[in-house]
């Protein structure tokens, strides 16, 4: 077997070792995100009560927009 | 004693349909058409539909109406563009949820993307199917022959298993005949008043009771499609709509989750479309109270309200040029925003209301 096909060879395990690894990093990436995401979906009465206050976001956004008014007025 | 309360509102509900339509028949009888030529133009229909539900905030209730207002003689065709602008409006709720996240730069990119996703696909939706519908009236032609497969008095008709009609009509008959001694119009206009009020209260009360009896259902659904597919996230999202009444209240709630980076926006995106199929259930609903001819048209309404978001999920989603449209939509009109906060309140006047007012008053001065 020549230098180049050792090589290359050496090369292809390699790759194939990297590409397991990566895989089983993707893995536990991801069970980790659903574990996030069962979390979030415990507290979604959280949530619902953003829902049941968005009116006062319109208000915020009032505050907000007046203050990027003056800051773009110069006043 | 909630669900009893919950029951109440929905026979509440169901007689206040019959009502709106009795109402409408007494005041415009032979002259429907005619009373709503003004949006005979689709585009005005549209608008209506758009306006109406995003200031009610309930695509439920402006679809109610709109099953009352065409078994009191509405045409069908008229209809048919209301619902689909009753789908835009109804996403200026989620969109006004996103705002609670404004002080948080990232966090507000990702959630006023999660929530004007849902925008972008009614708008896409509309731009394929209205035309279409106007070209050719598919939607009106199925919605049609499934209503009389349904209704049509066939051996294969559902009529006979209707127990909701003789259940409604003693209550419908105290409105007509108190509201009716006024004199047609007056009694008619009072009976359609009086109608969308109590839709109104029983779809926002039915919607807040169902939140909290819901809640841990909804968890449970949810919990059972995570790391599952997009047709999964579709079936969610219409389960939890049904189960919630609410297609606004579906995908508010998936705005904070976005927002805080635990679920993307490719991940929430199919869930956000079942709500529109889950949000039909109440316009079916207020179908099945009908009596008299324009039952099924009323159906026939109902149907294509279905249809429409049926076909519409399975065309653009179906298709990966089209579904990647509202993504990339969201995502740059989210990175524009951050730049600049006057964007997303220029975003929301525009698209919900000065958008449509331009719209009308153009189509009224130049006569389209």
């Amino acid at each position: 077997m020549s230098t180049l096909d050792n090589r290359k060879e050496e090369l292809s395990n390699r790759i194939q070792e990297l590409e397991t690894a990566l895989g089983g990093l993707k893995s536990q990436l991801h069970e980790i995100e659903e574990i996030e995401q069962h979390e979030a979906i415990d507290n979604l009465e959280r949530y619902l009560d953003q829902v049941d206050h968005k009116f006062r976001n319109l208000g915020d956004l009032w505050t907000l927009l007046v203050d990027e008014m003056k800051g773009l007025f110069g006043r | 004693m909630q669900w009893l309360s919950i029951v109440a509102l929905v026979y509440m509900l169901l007689v206040a349909v019959s009502v709106i339509g009795g109402g409408f028949k007494l005041a415009a009888g032979e002259q429907a058409r005619s009373l709503f030529e003004f949006a005979s133009n689709p585009i005005a229909g549209l608008v209506i539909g758009t306006v109406a539900t995003a200031l009610i905030q309930s695509s439920s209730t402006v679809t109610s109406i709109i099953v009352g207002l065409v078994a009191g003689g509405l045409p069908v065709t008229i209809a048919i563009p209301m619902v689909m602008g009753a789908n835009i409006g109804t996403t200026i709720t989620n969109t006004i949820v996103s705002l609670g996240h404004l002080k948080e730069g990232e966090e507000f990119r990702r959630a006023f993307a999660a929530a004007t996703i849902h925008d972008f696909f009614n708008v896409v939706s509309v731009l394929i199917f209205l035309p279409l519908e106007v070209a050719f009236g598919v939607l009106d032609r199925i919605g049609g022959f499934l209503a009389n497969l349904m209704l049509g008095g066939d051996s294969m008709s559902m009529k006979g298993l209707n127990f909701v009609k003789p259940l409604v009509k003693p209550s419908v008959e105290i409105f007509e005949q108190t509201l009716g001694g006024f004199g047609s119009t007056a009694g008619g206009v009072s009976m359609i008043a009086i109608g969308i009020v109590l839709i109104f209260v029983s779809i926002t009360v039915i919607g807040k009771l169902l939140k909290i009896l819901m809640v841990g259902r909804a968890k449970q659904i949810l919990h059972a499609a995570i790391g599952h597919g997009p047709v999964t996230g579709i079936g969610t999202g219409t389960a939890i709509t049904v189960l919630v009444q609410s297609s606004s209240t579906t995908t508010s709630l998936i705005v904070p989750l976005v927002g805080t980076g635990v679920f993307s926006l490719r991940q929430i995106y199919p869930f956000t479309l079942g709500a529109n199929i889950g949000t039909c259930i109440t316009g079916l609903l207020a179908a099945t109270a009908i009596t008299g001819a324009n039952a099924v048209l009323a159906l026939q309404i109902a149907l294509i309200h279905l249809l429409y978001n049926v076909i519409g999920v399975v065309v653009i989603y179906g298709t990966p040029i089209l579904r990647e449209l509202p993504v990339m939509a969201a995502e740059k009109l989210a990175e524009a925003t951050i730049r600049n906060r006057l964007y997303a309140a220029a975003y929301i006047v525009s698209v919900f209301f000065l958008i449509p007012s331009v719209i009308v008053l153009g189509s009224r001065l130049f006569g389209i």
